[in-house]
């Protein structure tokens, strides 16, 4: 017995901002061109008015009304996120409060690997028996930690949320989730001051730093040492996976895997035109559009892949139920 | 090291006939910096290193001197 994901739900903000758009507001030396050549990003989503809970929220009745889940089935809400609208309580206590269950509660900070470290501990969780209907929330208010001075990276990442229902099933065939310790490539500084009259320092107020070049020798190095793993621990050739979902980071960084792999770009949707990077909530997203597309079905093996800040990185292998 | 530089340079630009020297410039071969990386990537395999990107590396030259360290 291991998980099976029973539903999926996503929680956007209205506002859809072009890359045209952001260089006009932002002012930046930047350009439609420039950005899509570089990154594969056409556009984004940015909150206005609205919070992280929201979104969170959103996703998750959308995810629960998929599944066919009454909220009050829930017995432990695990969210993965760079922060929510407080440092406390969590973001998962919010969305407790918002949808009215009494559960376990608490958030995980994976980056961008968020996703597949919270999947990680809901198996385990479900398969130790200590829940049995668990919503698993990714969600991500990117632009409140952007520098939107710095061309380089205030047009990479977007704002959004995604939820799946998961309880017990026999879907997820591998699992695999790891780090190497570099801490300094990307990076999110902390925001708490405080007046502590015993501290000597105060934290500056932070923004998402990145050297492009390292990310990308990682996060394509990490991608296809994944993909290589996962394969081969389950006996699979490239052939026999359907769908790789990969994290959305720049359409680059996913062709360079795919080239140095040796695979079919046809068996990797992408939609890091439409959302731009979306941290930890990427692959939920992507999984959620390709079902309500009809393109995966039941029976068929999934990879998904994600490399994020730590530098976090992991994989796994479902088998769609 | 030159020779196996310049060939994967040129592989890796589809001209095979590609005029390179120690100060060709990668800016200079139209690639941008993820290129550049993807090219130092292609190098590291193809000599078996690991190149540390640490310092600039804005020309073959720049790319020799660091595959001389490591060699």
């Amino acid at each position: 017995m291991t998980i099976k994901i029973t539903g999926t739900g996503i929680g956007l903000p209205k506002h859809h901002v072009t890359n045209q758009e952001l260089a006009e507001v932002t002012g930046l030396d930047t350009s439609d061109e420039w950005i899509s050549t570089m990154t594969g990003i056409k556009a984004r989503y940015i909150c206005d008015d609205e919070t992280i809970t929201d979104l969170a929220t959103t996703a998750a009745i959308d995810a629960l009304a998929d599944a066919g889940t009454s909220a009050t089935d829930i017995d432990y809400i695990l969210c993965a996120t760079i922060g929510g609208d407080t440092r406390t309580p969590a973001l998962a206590c919010a969305v407790a409060e918002r949808i009215g269950v009494e559960c376990a509660a608490a958030d995980l900070s994976g980056a961008c690997t968020g996703f597949l470290y919270a999947l990680d501990i809901v198996s385990c969780l479900i398969q130790a028996g200590r829940a049995s209907t668990v919503l698993l929330i990714c969600a991500e208010k990117m632009s409140a930690h952007l520098d939107y001075t710095d061309r380089n990276t205030c047009v990479l990442f977007g704002d959004g949320a995604a939820a799946v229902v998961v309880t017990a099933g026999s879907a997820l065939k591998y699992i695999h989730v790891t780090s190497h310790p570099d801490t300094q490539v990307l990076s999110l500084a902390n925001r708490m001051t405080g007046n502590s009259p015993f501290t000597h320092h105060r934290d500056e107020v932070g923004f998402v730093h990145m050297e492009g070049q390292k990310v990308f020798r990682y996060a394509v190095t990490y991608m296809e040492r994944e993909v290589v793993k996962a394969l081969a621990t389950l006996g699979l050739e490239p052939d026999d996976v359907d769908y790789y979902l990969v994290h959305q980071a720049n359409r680059r960084i996913i062709e360079s895997a795919i080239s140095r792999l040796k695979l079919s770009p046809d068996k990797f949707p992408m939609n890091i035109d439409r959302y731009g990077n979306m941290s930890s909530v990427s692959i939920p997203v992507l999984l959620h559009e390709q079902l309500a597309a009809g393109a995966i079905k039941p029976g068929d093996t999934l990879v998904m892949c994600a490399f994020g800040a730590g530098m976090t990185y992991g994989s796994c292998v479902v088998e769609w139920e | 090291m030159f020779d196996e530089v310049t060939q994967v340079i040129r592989e890796y630009k589809g001209d095979l006939g590609l005029v390179i020297t120690p100060e060709t410039t990668f800016s200079s071969l139209n690639l941008d910096s993820l290129e550049t990386v993807e090219l130092v990537m292609k190098v590291e395999e193809k000599l078996n290193v690991s190149i540390d990107m640490n310092g600039d590396i804005n020309c073959v030259g720049d790319l020799l001197a660091v595959l001389e360290k490591v060699q």
